[in-house]
């Protein structure tokens, strides 16, 4: 049952493009959009917009957190901080989209798995003029750059005002909520998710309380747009339906903190100290080195490692039909991706991809829908330039030949269990439930939506889950697929 | 060839992994071989009698691999 206190904090409104005059502003439950001449000032950091007839630009250039939708009735663009309240239809679900997104593949940074609905990511701005959208990206702020402040100071400071529960993930949130300790001298609140028992965990206090995922973010489930999967991105919505449960108002993940006080492949060479690069490995191990001999005056670039090159590795148990369709979704989708993260570094451009992840939109629609404020200090604009300035030295570290991933975080969160990141404890989860789920999925290959549709072909999964190793390798996508089959049943016979 | 008194090789580990099938590593290459549950299987309980031809014949061609040995033509490993 929700608290008493629970409510709506999502808002939409509805703008006339011809005049550039609200024809609608639904704000008797939220004070936001402050309306200041033509611009409307949004809540939450999530960007400004500009109304001028002929014209509405959607400037989130500078936010890093929230997601906001649009969509264009003719000459009536309706705009909200909630896919749900755009009132998506089971007819506008576009299949492929969902398809690919439980393979892991995102759509175009402008669009959503609902065909009329698109989308302004973290970071872009949009103009919609009649008869055409264009959502452009707008790079990373430019006042990213280090002050000088140790990142634990940052972090401090970042959590100087928190008074919530913290949902306790993995290296990153542990950090943040020994933070909180050692500032008030006592464990905060902490909301667990437990992938194996798909348990919710409720500490404060030093008392301890369990509640199954049917007992919490169900209520969320029917209603929502978005597909329960159980990926990386499952727990906070778990922890945030959990908060809502016990009459919690604000909610702090560790999202992005990881990425940012980590090193990606192309940094791992400075990681290491110059004197011990010689010991470990002989000098014409060296590309650079090598380069130099060869006369070649300049060195040729590290391979980009961008990770908007989205590879399809489509798993052998979907059709022919489906297969095609992915493809032809997908191809123009990595193609606009690329073009998003465009002339940034490595770095950067794993930000980018991080901050815009279109599944971030089903935490922050659970946290809008069900009146809790979800805090990430990683996303506040001002923590985020320092902590993206941080040193690569600072960010990985090799100790006696072992490669140390994120030390400030190891440092800080003493008591932190050696946890992988949340999509590596998605994956395991998925594993352990693919042992068992043989009947499940058999009644999915046989009656399932999907396959009645033609999607997936039941001989080929028949072989897949008889072979452990296929089975492991495809378990996400297939948990996924399977959740996806039911949230279409579920959600189709909701009003 | 009698089907009893087979023995992993000394060279040759065989682990069972955590979410099913086996993996059999060879010491000397390092070189990994995924094994289904029932081969798996054959080759950890190597004390049971193989129940079928297929069982004997997978069991020979473990043996030619070098992967288990039967009597004492592993001890020159030793």
């Amino acid at each position: 049952m929700l608290a008493e206190t629970t409510r709506d904090s999502s808002w939409f409104l509805a703008v006339d493009l011809k005049t550039g005059s609200l024809i609608q502003k639904d704000d008797e439950q939220f004070a936001a959009p402050v309306q200041v001449g033509n611009r409307l000032i949004l809540d939450g950091d999530v960007g400004h917009i500009n109304v001028q007839p002929g014209s509405i630009t959607i400037d989130r250039a500078t936010s890093l957190c929230g997601e906001l939708y649009f969509r264009r009735r003719v000459d009536i663009v309706e705009i909200s901080n909630s896919l749900r309240r755009l009132l998506p239809t089971p007819d506008e679900l576009s299949i492929p989209v969902l398809l690919g997104m439980c393979l892991g593949l995102r759509p175009p940074p402008d669009q959503t798995h609902v065909s009329g609905i698109g989308r302004v990511p973290s970071l872009a701005t949009a103009r919609i003029i009649p008869g055409s959208t264009s959502v452009r990206a707008s790079g990373l702020p430019t006042a990213v750059g280090n002050d000088g402040a140790p990142p634990e100071a940052v972090l401090r400071d970042a959590m100087a005002g928190f008074d919530g529960v913290v949902a306790l993930g993995g290296l990153a949130s542990t950090t943040l909520a020994r933070l909180v300790q050692d500032r008030d001298g006592r464990r905060p609140r902490a909301l667990t998710f437990d992938p194996v028992r798909d348990e919710i965990v409720l500490r404060a206090e030093g008392r301890e309380r369990r509640e199954s995922r049917e007992q919490t973010p169900n209520c969320l489930v029917a209603r929502s747009p978005w597909p329960m999967w159980s990926d990386h991105h499952f727990p906070a919505v778990a922890a945030i339906a959990a908060a809502a449960n016990v009459g919690e108002a604000r909610v702090l993940t560790g999202h992005h903190l990881r990425m940012l006080l980590s090193i990606g492949p192309e940094e791992c060479r400075s990681a290491v100290p110059a004197a011990q690069r010689l010991v470990v490995e002989s000098l014409a191990a060296h590309p650079r080195r090598q380069w130099r001999r060869r006369g070649a005056t300049s060195v040729p670039e590290p391979h980009s490692h961008s990770p908007a090159a989205q590879t399809i590795t489509l798993p052998p148990f979907l059709t022919e039909d489906a297969r095609r369709a992915l493809y032809a979704t997908f191809a123009a989708g990595t193609a606009a991706w690329e073009d998003w993260s465009r002339g940034q570094t490595p770095r950067e451009s794993r930000a980018l991809w991080t901050l815009t992840d279109p599944l971030l939109g089903r935490t922050h629609d659970a946290a809008t829908e069900l009146g809790v404020q979800l805090e990430m200090p990683a996303a506040v604009s001002d923590t985020f330039g320092r902590l993206l300035g941080t040193a690569p030295r600072l960010r990985g570290r090799v100790e006696q030949g072992c490669f140390l991933d994120a030390p400030i975080l190891r440092q800080l969160g003493t008591d932190a269990p050696f946890r992988t990141d949340g999509a590596h404890r998605a994956r395991l989860a998925a594993a352990g439930w693919a042992m068992s789920a043989g009947p499940d999925v058999e009644v999915f290959a046989r009656t399932g939506r999907l396959a009645t549709a033609g999607i997936i072909d039941p001989a080929e999964l028949e072989t897949v889950m008889a072979n452990p190793f296929l089975r492991t390798e495809h378990a996400s996508s297939l948990r996924r697929l399977l959740e996806l089959d039911s949230w279409l049943t579920t959600w189709r016979r909701s009003p | 060839m009698n089907d009893t008194g087979w023995k992993l090789s000394p060279l040759t580990r065989l682990v069972e992994l955590p979410f099913g099938g086996y993996v059999l590593v060879e010491l000397q290459s390092l070189a990994c071989h995924e094994l289904l549950d029932p081969a798996g299987r054959l080759l950890r309980d190597l004390d049971q009698p193989a129940a079928t031809e297929e069982e004997r014949e997978f069991r020979r061609e473990a043996h030619a691999a070098g992967w288990i040995t039967i009597g004492d033509d592993g001890a020159r490993n030793r």
